[in-house]
């Protein structure tokens, strides 16, 4: 082999100037990715590397006004599955039939979850029940991950349903005292944030930051579980006997507006709920409490209103006297009685008692409209209660300002035409004719409990003073007048305590106009006499049999104020049977 | 009288004994190979933490091997540097002949890892026969410049050149391993430009390059190599496949910023999102632990015993000297320039470690041996200069 002498070349340093420039590309990549987007990446990490999971908070329960639960959470699990956990196949059909075994999900249903998610982990499982999951875990499945949750329970079935409201999934209040307290009940969700390895599962010793969750107040509703499975009961027989739509019964302590009983029908209902949730429509839905959602003709039962305005406003005393010729002419409209009647000479209390329409123009027009108007904003018609339901409606009637107006409404206002109102409405004004003259909110929650045990009463909100303490009373009378009177024997006298009461029959308007044979007949009472306790509303909605308010919801009222006023200590005034007056 | 002889004897021996041109012996370029296998085994105990938790002492250590390895890996350096390298440039092309039988016997013996088959499994290691094949590519390209009156200046020596390499990296690429034919490609490059290659010869044949690129791409290149050029260009378009990788060394780096997160505590690695840590992704963790700072001192450790290549080539007393020291620099620039262009996401993922730091016993040796080589040109330089 030759030996060949070493050119003396620059090119040499060739090899070096390579070096010089790559060197200078990759120090430059370098900095850009250690020191210009170093931000960038580092947060990468910690999102690689920080998991979090939601620890829910213990929803707070839902008691009756005497501590019965009537809605409470339960422990459950969310089961998750990870299919990166499994290397082999064998493993995977292993863990699926356990998985399958334990929770009673059919393989087939699990794989076609797995098939329909794209996702590392997918969720098999919600609220699957305490103990099976407590199998689950014991059970150290490699990819299957069990995340605490709750689930709602009602100890006492579908009772007060459309009070209570039901949840969606994830735990929040979709309906019912369960939207509307929502931030109360649920409590403030916890967050554990834990490094994890690339399974996903969270390293020993690892940084573990959690916020402990802070479970929701528990709510003492108004509501006595007794009274409202009483009222449930009789409203649904009283709907079948009167082939009727619906109705409900609603039941308030007059005195502090305190809402005992809210039975509705249609009404949700716990145990169907998912198939209901399926075929509901906007119009027909069972899911709202009509109590506050829906509004209505009051009929004849406006007719106390208009009584305590004018005996309020001074104008009328329950005994002055008008003569009734069975027609009164509005503006050249005719306006009739409700049975085509002529009663001539009638006080005031007589008006009530036979539920006089010319009667109750009679004392609207002695107050005027103007005057007549403003009671009815005092009673708080055409705006919300304020009631702690959601979807509360606010009624609606029409004044002079208003466009299309004639003074024909306003003269049928006073007999419970022309005029819209809620149930929880019409109770809150007949409550304040009868209580002393106050208008008072009602309301469904009693109290809160704190986590602590601390326990926060709601105090009941006194919004003004409507009509004075001896107009109350003259109008509580008037009404104790119509109920004892009851000429027909149609049974709307409470055979053990005094009462009082009017009934309402409006026939549902139908384009503009209305129709006799569709009608919302009700009867609002209170009992006893002097001192009431309780006020209830029954209403039926298109009974088929077309009896009226008097006749229909009269004798639901008379039986359920005995009942109550037994169940509530109170003691009986008259002996049994129906006394004559 | 005695003593004199001696010292005579003492001296003449010196010309001709084991100790004759130590004085010449590049203790600097060793030295600079040596820290950088001592940062490598501090970055492999780091990284094999996940998954290697017995003692440091045992065989099975990761550690131990690396550095049972840089022990033979010195000796064999030793060895080579105290042989003349013409008798390696002797038998140039019985090496060639042994690199084409063991890559051709790869097919058939060969074990298969990640998807290609570059090893063969002798128990307790695994031998990279790539790993030599480059050696015997320089030690031929050495020696047909050296035998065509060291000159590439025409187009016949060139292509005949570029025909002793293309077989290599053929095979090469067939395993598949596109870096180390890469690398092939660089080592020849960097040997034709010395031996003094026409620039206009230069320039077409970049020009041709260029030209081919596109065909190569589309029919010549495999599926995954495509995959991995194109995640390289948006590693987010397949996160957690073949962008994996790719994102995964970008957020090591990125996260490492200027200092780094401190020796074990990179959680990238320790928590195994970055895989092969120790090996091709190991400047990564370099960049996660120390940051800016520590690829920087590795940076610099590299150009420093880069720079000693050079000035091998320089010194060299011949002309296949010459060559055979830019071959060797070549060589190591090539593979640490395309790993490090691999974990800052430069170049697709490709299985090529870094030079002295990655683990792996078959390259750490084979780069001693060529250290071996260097050393041998620059302590003979003198005995072949012709002035």
């Amino acid at each position: 082999m030759t030996i060949q002498k070493a050119r003396p070349s620059r090119r040499v340093w060739l090899p070096a100037l390579f070096l010089g420039l790559f060197g200078a590309v990759l120090a430059a990549r370098l900095v850009q990715l250690q020191v210009l987007q170093h931000e960038a990446y580092a947060a990468q990490a910690r999102s690689e590397l920080l998991g979090s999971s939601t620890i829910y908070a213990r929803r707070g329960a839902i008691l009756d006004r005497n501590g019965g639960v009537l809605a409470t959470s339960v422990d459950t699990w969310d089961v998750y599955l990870n299919t990166r956990a499994w290397r082999t196949p064998e493993t995977r059909a292993a863990v699926l039939e356990k998985v399958s075994a334990i929770t009673r999900i059919p393989r087939p249903a699990i794989e076609a979850r797995l098939a329909a998610s794209g996702a590392v982990e997918t969720r098999i499982a919600i609220d699957l029940d305490f103990e099976l999951g407590r199998q689950l875990i014991e059970a150290d499945l490699p990819g299957v991950v069990l995340l605490p949750n709750t689930a709602r329970v009602h100890p006492e079935g579908d009772l007060a349903a459309a009070v209570l409201g039901f949840t969606g999934l994830d735990n929040t209040g979709l309906a019912g005292i369960e939207a509307f307290y929502n931030d109360i009940l649920q409590g403030k969700a916890g967050k554990a944030v834990y490094e994890r390895d690339t399974l996903g599962d969270p390293i020993p010793y690892g940084q573990y930051v959690a916020t402990e969750p802070v479970p929701g107040d528990d709510l003492v509703l108004t509501i006595d579980r007794y009274l409202q499975r009483l009222a449930e009961e009789m409203l649904a027989a009283a709907v079948k006997e009167h082939r009727a739509s619906g109705g409900s019964i609603i039941v308030m302590d007059p005195a502090n507006g305190e809402i005992l009983a809210n039975a509705t029908l249609p009404s949700v209902r716990f145990s169907t709920l998912e198939q209901d949730l399926e075929s509901a429509s906007e119009e027909k839905s069972p899911f709202k409490n009509i109590a506050v959602t829906d509004t209505y003709e009051p009929g004849s039962v406006m007719k106390v209103v208009t009584a305590a305005a004018a005996i309020d406003a001074g104008v009328v005393t329950p005994d002055t006297t008008y003569v009734d010729n069975g027609v009164v002419d509005v503006e050249g409209v005719l306006l009739k009685n409700w049975d085509d009647g002529v009663y001539g000479t009638q006080t005031m209390t007589g008006v009530l008692q036979h539920s006089i329409n010319s009667g109750a123009v009679f004392m609207q027009q002695k107050l005027g409209t103007r005057l007549f108007q403003s009671y009815l904003d005092a009673f708080g018609f055409g705006k919300p209660t304020g009631i702690d339901l959601p979807g509360e409606a606010s009624g609606f009637f029409r004044r002079p300002e208003d466009p299309g107006y004639s003074p024909v409404d306003v003269a049928t206002q006073s007999f419970g035409q022309s005029i819209s109102v809620t149930p929880v409405q019409m109770m809150q004004a007949i409550a304040a004719c009868i209580n002393g003259g106050n208008l008072i909110t009602p309301h469904v929650v009693k109290a809160r409990i704190r986590p602590d045990g601390s326990r926060i009463e709601v105090q009941p909100a006194v919004v003004r003073r409507v009509i004075s303490q001896a107009a109350s009373d003259a109008v509580r009378r008037m009404m104790g007048e119509v109920v004892t009177q009851d000429p027909d024997g149609w049974g709307r006298n409470p055979a053990r305590y005094t009462a009082g009461g009017k009934s309402g029959t409006a026939n549902i308007p139908v384009w503009g106009t209305y129709t006799d044979d569709q009608q919302i007949v009700s009867f609002m009472g209170f009992a006893p006499l002097e001192n009431p306790r309780i006020l209830v509303l029954v209403r039926l909605d298109q009974n088929r049999n077309l009896l009226t308010g008097t006749q229909a919801a009269g004798p639901i009222f008379a039986r359920y104020v005995d009942e109550a006023l037994r169940y509530l200590g109170v003691p009986p005034e008259k002996g049994g049977g129906r006394a004559a007056p | 009288m005695t003593s004199v002889t001696l010292g005579n004897f003492g001296r003449a021996r010196a010309r001709t004994s084991f100790w004759r041109g130590w004085d010449r012996f590049d203790y600097v370029m060793v030295a600079a190979a040596l820290a950088l296998v001592g940062s490598g085994l501090a970055l492999i105990h780091s990284g094999s933490r996940p998954w290697y938790d017995g003692p440091i002492t045992s065989l099975a250590s990761p550690v131990a091997k690396q550095a049972l390895f840089a022990v033979i890996g010195i000796a064999v350096m030793l060895g080579i540097s105290r042989v003349d390298y013409h008798r390696f440039l002797h038998f140039a092309w019985v090496f060639y002949a042994l690199s084409i039988v063991s890559l051709l016997a790869l097919f058939a013996l060969g074990s298969t890892a990640y998807g290609s088959t570059r090893w063969f499994d002798l128990g307790p290691v695994q031998v990279q026969p790539s790993e030599f094949a480059k050696l015997a590519a320089i030690l031929c390209l050495a020696r047909f410049f050296s035998e065509h009156g060291g000159d590439a200046r025409d187009v016949r020596s060139l292509l005949l050149s570029m025909a002793i390499v293309a077989p290599l990296a053929g095979l090469v690429f067939l395993q598949p391993d596109l870096g180390t034919s890469v690398v092939f490609g660089g080592i020849w490059l960097g040997i034709v430009v010395i031996a003094g290659a026409n620039r206009s010869h230069l320039l077409m044949m970049g020009a041709i390059f260029l030209a081919v690129l596109p065909f190569a791409w589309t029919f010549a290149i495999a599926d995954y190599q495509v995959e991995r050029v194109a995640v390289l260009v948006d590693p987010n378009e397949d996160p957690l496949d073949s962008g994996y990788n790719v994102l995964q060394s970008q957020i090591a780096l990125g996260s490492g910023q200027l200092f780094g997160k401190g020796y074990m505590q990179g959680d990238q690695t320790q928590l195994e999102y970055l895989k092969v840590a120790t090996k091709d992704f190991i400047f990564s963790l370099l960049g996660e632990e120390f940051g800016f700072a520590g690829a920087m001192v590795i940076f610099a450790l590299f150009i420093l015993l880069l720079m000693r290549g050079v000035r091998a080539a320089q010194l060299a007393g011949d002309t296949a000297g010459q060559l055979v020291a830019v071959g060797i620099t070549m060589l190591i620039l090539m593979q640490t320039f395309i790993n490090v262009a691999v974990n800052v996401s430069l170049f697709p993922v490709t299985g090529i470690p870094l030079p002295f730091v990655s683990q792996g016993g078959s390259s750490l040796v084979s780069l001693f041996a060529s250290l071996g080589l260097l050393q041998s040109i620059v302590m003979r330089h003198r005995s072949y200069r012709q002035t």
